[in-house]
């Protein structure tokens, strides 16, 4: 299901806790990535907690690592 | 010991028991221990409490709350829940024979998180004087699924939870990786001469993020909780050699798992006559549910009563003994039977400004209503 770009999701949203989310991602303000798509930064995986996230729950998707694999369609 | 006015009546019980404060004024309580033959003397330890980002306290006999330990983590802990505030000092457990703590956590080592074991001593009890560590160098990450429950076997060998580390799942199969594995060490961090794999620590792999972990003396058996990705948080008892299954399933070896996940975290048997006797050898689960989520939630803030089939491969039922039905972020996480019943930690605590904050955490005493 596609996750709306909404200010509401955003403040769900726990993409800036995860281990993953690095120096480059908080520079840049990135999150959302299950909506908004992959981050352009480099980043090396460090652990994923979309599975915790409500905004994924919300919206029954099923993928993981949002920042690197980009949104569900 | 309070019947804590409020926060107390914060918990729906079971119908024939109350809730109770047993200490507040706790900072991210975590994992709880007793002492296992505590003596009467007021001013004795009785209760040993990990906290979170690095302390550790300890209740005595006439419930003073002291300070036994403090700065146990080398890197500082950054508040995010979820995420990477998740992380840092988790399992205890007491030595029965010295009264040593052995406690499990994560450090910081060349910009890397590392998991490690430690036995702490202290000749009062009250003020830890040495540390020592028992097992380090594996690797971990600053978030769940780090190392997790520690306890003493009734073989009093130590067996240690160890987390996947979140990364790389299948590390969780591989036998040269101490992680994802339920692990056996003698007390002074050796191997075993019995262990499963020969000149290996491990006992058990296929684990995900086992946090929780019990005795039952009625099969002498180590049981765990282990926490699922999206679905399939179990309970699992762990044999000599066994294979959970993860990364490709948490159902193999379990013996029951909850479809949506609670995320079990403490477990612990009523095996000395705390609660009456229908309750003998049930097994209790605290679900702590999604990380910092306000009010009474569906998915966790509850603690659970399950009872074994005879076979210990399923289960006759599983109700809801406890649940939270106030407004603030409390959740139960650390949870052990003692004197008088059973008690648990809510984490968070109320955080009645909305705001994580210190001495906000409590424990809770759940015992039959008089």
């Amino acid at each position: 299901m596609k996750v709306p770009d909404t200010k509401e999701n955003l403040e769900k949203c726990i993409c800036m806790g995860c281990p993953t989310h690095n120096d480059c991602m908080k520079e840049r303000m990135q999150g959302l990535f299950c909506s908004r798509g992959k981050s352009d930064c480099e980043l090396d995986k460090q652990g994923c907690i979309c599975g915790e996230c409500p905004v994924k729950s919300e919206y029954m998707l099923a993928g993981m690592y949002f920042c690197v694999n980009g949104a569900e369609a | 010991m309070t019947d804590g006015g409020e926060e107390a009546s914060n918990w729906w019980v079971f119908p024939g028991f109350e809730v109770e404060v047993a200490a507040s004024g706790l900072d991210l309580p975590c994992n709880i221990a007793f002492v296992p033959e505590p003596s009467e003397i007021p001013g004795e330890p009785l209760l040993y409490i990990t906290e979170l980002y690095g302390k550790i306290k300890v209740i005595s006999n006439d419930w003073q709350v002291h300070t036994y330990a403090e700065n146990l983590l080398n890197y500082a802990p950054d508040h995010r829940f979820p995420g990477t505030g998740e992380s840092g000092l988790i399992g205890i457990c007491v030595e029965p024979e010295t009264g040593d703590l052995f406690v499990s956590m994560i450090y910081e080592e060349k910009g890397g998180m590392m998991n490690k074991v430690a036995r702490l001593t202290s000749r009062d009890g009250l003020r830890m004087e040495s540390l020592e560590t028992v097992l380090d160098g594996i690797p971990s990450v600053k978030a769940a699924h780090q190392i997790q429950a520690v306890t003493i076997g009734f073989d009093g060998k130590l067996y240690v939870n160890l987390g996947d580390g979140m990364i790389n799942p299948g590390v969780a199969q591989d036998h040269d990786d101490l992680r994802g594995k339920i692990l056996r060490l003698n007390l002074d961090g050796s191997i075993p001469e019995d262990n499963p794999y020969p000149n290996s620590l491990v006992f058990a792999k296929g684990m995900r993020n086992p946090f929780g972990a019990a005795w039952r003396r009625s099969d002498q058996s180590l049981y765990i909780s282990d926490n699922g990705p999206e679905r399939d948080d179990r309970i699992a008892r762990v044999i000599a050699g066994g294979n959970y299954g993860w990364p490709e399933t948490m159902r193999k070896n379990s013996i029951f798992w909850w479809h949506y996940t609670h995320a079990p975290t403490a477990v612990a048997f009523m095996q000395d006559g705390q609660f009456p006797d229908d309750f003998n050898d049930e097994l209790f689960v605290c679900l702590f549910g999604s990380a910092h989520i306000r009010g009474p939630a569906i998915k966790g803030k509850k603690i659970v009563k399950i009872a074994l089939n005879k076979q210990n491969t399923a289960v006759h039922s599983a109700e809801v003994f406890v649940a939270y039905k106030g407004q603030g972020f409390a959740s139960p996480c650390g949870m052990a039977f003692g004197p008088g019943g059973l008690y648990f930690t809510d984490l968070f605590g109320e955080q009645k400004g909305g705001e994580e904050g210190p001495g906000q955490g409590s424990i809770y005493r759940v015992k039959r209503r008089t």
